[in-house]
């Protein structure tokens, strides 16, 4: 970590190290927009916005927040504008179609079925779930990404999740 | 919920979720959401390769050039310059029309001041003298009609003003290089004092007979006599 910390405080002023932190960080962006945005060249306009706005906006970050959390805030306004801009009228579901190998996706039928009920669910409650079981984050860097509460961070995910279970119990 | 809370942490550092359940007693309801939720982390996306991260890479690098942030202080002149702009323009468009009695005429003739030092001489100088005089006689005429005999006063008087500044320009137009002439006669002290009355002389001498005068002066000669006639029943010629 101590590491990643110095490829940021050096990327802020240099593009050589920016580089480097893009590297580092590749696999993370990749999987935060790959699990929302179901299409590989959405996800590459994606990723490519993402990296110029974290260039540009890494001045801001300090050490006394969590990087985690800068980064996946950006991440996240980075998809909330891809979605305004496509006037929400495209749903998760238009944009989570059912993915087949010649995308680059390693198809299962469970992985279908999770998959195809996550659609299901409103988008703060996808995002929490997504958020702390897909992305790895913790609780507390939910609530400053989404701008809620602890408590509702938890609560919102328990409820999401029961309501997970109920939609493959009527699907399944 | 905390129980569950506690089974995610222990699911996220790498423990199965039969031992979890058993650990921590978990309902069998707790145990499928706990179930569940380890399938979330199994959802596939697209795969990208290394050929596939350098391509996004290059794009990125080549928009760091043409998308290159601008600092606090020129974004503020920017705006700033932006705003100047603007606000000339909307003034100029809301004002250019108004007549001498509109509200907005004040506005228009600061900028027409403005307008008038950068323009200076030029011929666009005199097309706004000439609009000048066309709206003042607008406005004379209304004026006119309402019998609002201080505004017409006024509106004269400007008008006056901006004929004579309108022929000021176009002889300062044969006199190149110079600046216009200044029309000083507002400025000529007005002479209050009663002038005296000149008595013609009684005898006539080669100076004073008519008769005498180099030709092509006929219009001032014209004007002396009628000075003699009315000065003096005397006047022999």
């Amino acid at each position: 970590m101590k590491e990643l910390e110095e490829i940021i405080e050096k990327a802020k002023n240099s593009k050589k190290y920016f580089e480097k932190l893009y590297q580092e960080t590749f696999e993370m962006a990749a999987r935060y927009f790959g699990a929302r945005v179901r299409n590989k060249a959405d996800v590459e306009d994606l990723l490519q916005e993402f990296y110029l706005k974290l260039y540009r906006s890494l001045k801001n970050y300090t050490e006394m927040g969590s990087f985690y959390a800068f980064f996946y805030s950006t991440a996240r306004s980075v998809y909330l504008d891809f979605l305004r801009k496509r006037d929400f009228e495209v749903s998760y579901e238009d944009l989570s179609y059912i993915p087949d190998s010649r995308n680059g996706f390693e198809v299962s039928e469970n992985k279908i079925d999770v998959e195809n009920a996550l659609t299901k669910l409103k988008e703060d409650e996808r995002e929490i779930i997504l958020l702390y079981f897909y992305d790895g984050l913790k609780n507390e860097e939910i609530a400053e990404i989404m701008g809620i509460s602890l408590e509702n961070v938890k609560i919102k995910k328990h409820r999401a999740l029961k309501k997970l279970r109920s939609i493959l119990e009527n699907h399944g | 919920m905390d129980r569950l809370e506690k089974a995610f942490e222990l699911m996220k550092k790498g423990h199965r979720v039969n031992e979890i359940a058993q650990s921590l007693n978990l309902s069998p309801e707790e145990t499928e959401i706990l179930l569940l939720s380890g399938k979330i982390k199994e959802i596939s996306v697209p795969d990208f390769s290394k050929k596939d991260k350098k391509k996004i890479w290059n794009e990125i690098s080549k928009q760091f050039s043409t998308r290159k942030a601008l600092s606090f202080k020129a974004r503020l002149v920017l705006g700033l310059a932006s705003l100047l702009i603007v606000s000339t323009t909307v003034i100029g468009a809301a004002s250019v029309n108004s007549l001498p009695d509109s509200p907005l005429y004040n506005l228009k003739t600061a900028y027409l001041k403005l307008v008038e030092k950068v323009a200076y001489g030029s011929s666009y100088h005199k097309k706004l003298i000439k609009r000048q005089i066309m709206e003042y006689g607008m406005a004379l005429k209304s004026h006119q009609e309402k019998k609002d005999y201080e505004a017409i006063k006024a509106i004269k008087q400007k008008l006056e003003k901006s004929k004579r500044s309108l022929k000021l320009l176009e002889k300062a137009k044969t006199r190149r290089g110079m600046p216009p002439l200044k029309d000083n006669r507002l400025k000529r002290p007005v002479n209050k004092k009663i002038p005296k009355i000149h008595k013609p002389s009684t005898t006539q001498t080669p100076e004073n007979n008519l008769n005498n005068r180099p030709a092509g002066n006929e219009e001032k000669e014209l004007n002396f006599r009628n000075k003699k006639q009315t000065g003096n029943s005397n006047n022999k010629f």
